[in-house]
C-alpha cells in the first residue's frame, strides 16, 4: 500500500466513524444560529420548567471557592449523581444536571432556605444545544469523560482531514488553479473578517 | 456518475475555500474541551477583565434618548464603534460589551453620576479562540460585516452536512471499501446512539 492510498483510506474511514458526531454538529448548529427564529416559528404554551420537587433545608453554603462538593451531595441526596454544572448566583445558586433527553434544573435560594427542583419540558433547540456544547471534563464521570474524549477525536479528526485534503488535492493537477483560488479566497476573506471585527 | 461530476468537485472547493472556518472550529473546541488546563496555567478562570479607564462623561442626546443611541454615543466618544450588546436599564445603568474577539471592552455607564468605566479583556488565546466559535453576527445586524459573517456561518453549517452526505455518496461509489466502510459507520452509529441513551 502505498502513502497515498492509505491516506485516501484514511482520509474515508476516519470520516466514516466520525461521521454521526460531524453531521450533528452541522445540523446542530442550525438551533444553535437560528434557534430563536426556529422556536418563534413553533411556539409551545407548555410552561419550560416544572416543579420537580422543594424543600427547605439550611444549607451552609461557602461564600468562596468550590461549591462542587456542595453540589455532589445534593444531587446524590435528589438520586440525581451524574456531571453537572454549578454556578453561584445573587439569590444563591443553580445546579444544571444535564443529560442529552433531560434537563434538571436546582435552584437554592440562600434568604428563604428552599431547594427547588424543576424539570425542563424536552425540546429541540435543548435536545440539538446539549448535543453541540456538551464536553469538558469532570472527576469521576467515566462515559462523560469519554464523550469528551470523542469530540477530541472528533477536532483531531478535521484537522487531519484538512491536512490530507490538501495532499490529495495538490495531486489533482487539473484542480490545482481552481484550489488556489478557493483556498486563498477563503484565507483572505477569514483575514478580512478578522480586520472587521 | 454524472452526479459525481458535481458532488466532488463541490465537496474538494467547499473545503479548500472553508479550511480557515474549519481551522478555526476545530481548534477552538479543543479548547474549549479543556477549559481546566487553562484554568491551571493561567491559575485562574482565562476570562478577565482589567480596568482600562473611569472618567465623567455627559451624553449629549436629546430629552428621551434611547439605551441603543447612548450606547452608540459612548463607542464613538471612546473611538471603538462597531459590534456590541447592551444590557441594564438607563435609568440605573447600561453595560455595553465590545464584541471584538481579539479585545473584548465592557463599558459601564452610570447616567446618575454620568461615570464611565472601560474594561479591557485580557486577551488570551482561549478566550480569543472561544469569542471567535461563538459569534453569530445575525441578519438583523446593522453592521454589514456582521450580517456577511452570519452568512459564512450556515454557509460552514451547510457544508458540513453536504460533506457528511457527499462523503457517503463518495465511499459508496468505490465498491472495494463498502465493507470496511460500512463496518466504520456502523460503529460510529452505535457508539453516538449508545452516549445518547446514557449520557
Amino acid at each position: 500500500m502505498t502513502f497515498n492510498h492509505a491516506n485516501r483510506r484514511l482520509h474515508l474511514y476516519l470520516a466514516l466513524g466520525l461521521l454521526p458526531w460531524f453531521f450533528i454538529y452541522g445540523f446542530s448548529s442550525i438551533y444553535i444560529s437560528h434557534g430563536s427564529a426556529i422556536q418563534r416559528a413553533f411556539p409551545s404554551d407548555q410552561p419550560v420548567w416544572s416543579s420537580r420537587s422543594e424543600q427547605s433545608i439550611d444549607l451552609d453554603v461557602p461564600s468562596d471557592g468550590n461549591l462542587r462538593t456542595l453540589g455532589k451531595k445534593i444531587l446524590s441526596d435528589l438520586d440525581l449523581a451524574g456531571p453537572f454544572y454549578i454556578a453561584r448566583r445573587n439569590f444563591g445558586f443553580q445546579i444544571y444536571r444535564v443529560t442529552f433527553l433531560h434537563h434538571v434544573r436546582i435552584t437554592y435560594r440562600t434568604e428563604s432556605s428552599t431547594l427547588r427542583a424543576e424539570d425542563r419540558r424536552f425540546g429541540w433547540r435543548e435536545f440539538f444545544g446539549t448535543l453541540h456544547t456538551r464536553g469538558g471534563f469532570q472527576e469521576g464521570e467515566f462515559l462523560h469523560n469519554t464523550w469528551s474524549v470523542i469530540v477530541d477525536i472528533v477536532c483531531v479528526g478535521i484537522l487531519l482531514w484538512i491536512t490530507r485534503g490538501l495532499i490529495m488535492w495538490w495531486q489533482l493537477i487539473a484542480q490545482r488553479k481552481w484550489g488556489i483560488v478557493a483556498l486563498g479566497g477563503g484565507f483572505v476573506t477569514f483575514f478580512l473578517f478578522m480586520l472587521s471585527f | 456518475m454524472g452526479a459525481s461530476l458535481i458532488i466532488r468537485p463541490t465537496h474538494l472547493y467547499l473545503a479548500l475555500f472553508l479550511t480557515p472556518w474549519m481551522l478555526m472550529y476545530a481548534i477552538s473546541t479543543v479548547a474549549m474541551n479543556h477549559r481546566g488546563w487553562f484554568e491551571d496555567y493561567y491559575g485562574e478562570r482565562a476570562v478577565q477583565w482589567e480596568v482600562e479607564s473611569e472618567e465623567r462623561y455627559a451624553v449629549t442626546l436629546g430629552a428621551d434618548p434611547s439605551r441603543a443611541e447612548v450606547a452608540n454615543q459612548i463607542l464613538s466618544h471612546l473611538g471603538i464603534e462597531g459590534a456590541h450588546n447592551t444590557g441594564g436599564r438607563l435609568g440605573r445603568r447600561i453595560t455595553i460589551t465590545r464584541d471584538n474577539p481579539w479585545d473584548t471592552r465592557r463599558i459601564t455607564f452610570t447616567p446618575s453620576d454620568s461615570l464611565l468605566k472601560v474594561e479591557r479583556r485580557l486577551s488570551r488565546l482561549p478566550v480569543i479562540l472561544e469569542s471567535l466559535h461563538r459569534r453569530r453576527g445575525g441578519y438583523q445586524h446593522p453592521i454589514v460585516t456582521e450580517h456577511l459573517w452570519s452568512v459564512t456561518v450556515d454557509l460552514v453549517i451547510i457544508a458540513m452536512m453536504f460533506w457528511a452526505g457527499s462523503g457517503i455518496w463518495m465511499w459508496w461509489e468505490m465498491s472495494v471499501t463498502r465493507r470496511l466502510g460500512a463496518i466504520a459507520l456502523g460503529v460510529g452509529l452505535l457508539l453516538y446512539a449508545f452516549f445518547l441513551v446514557t449520557i
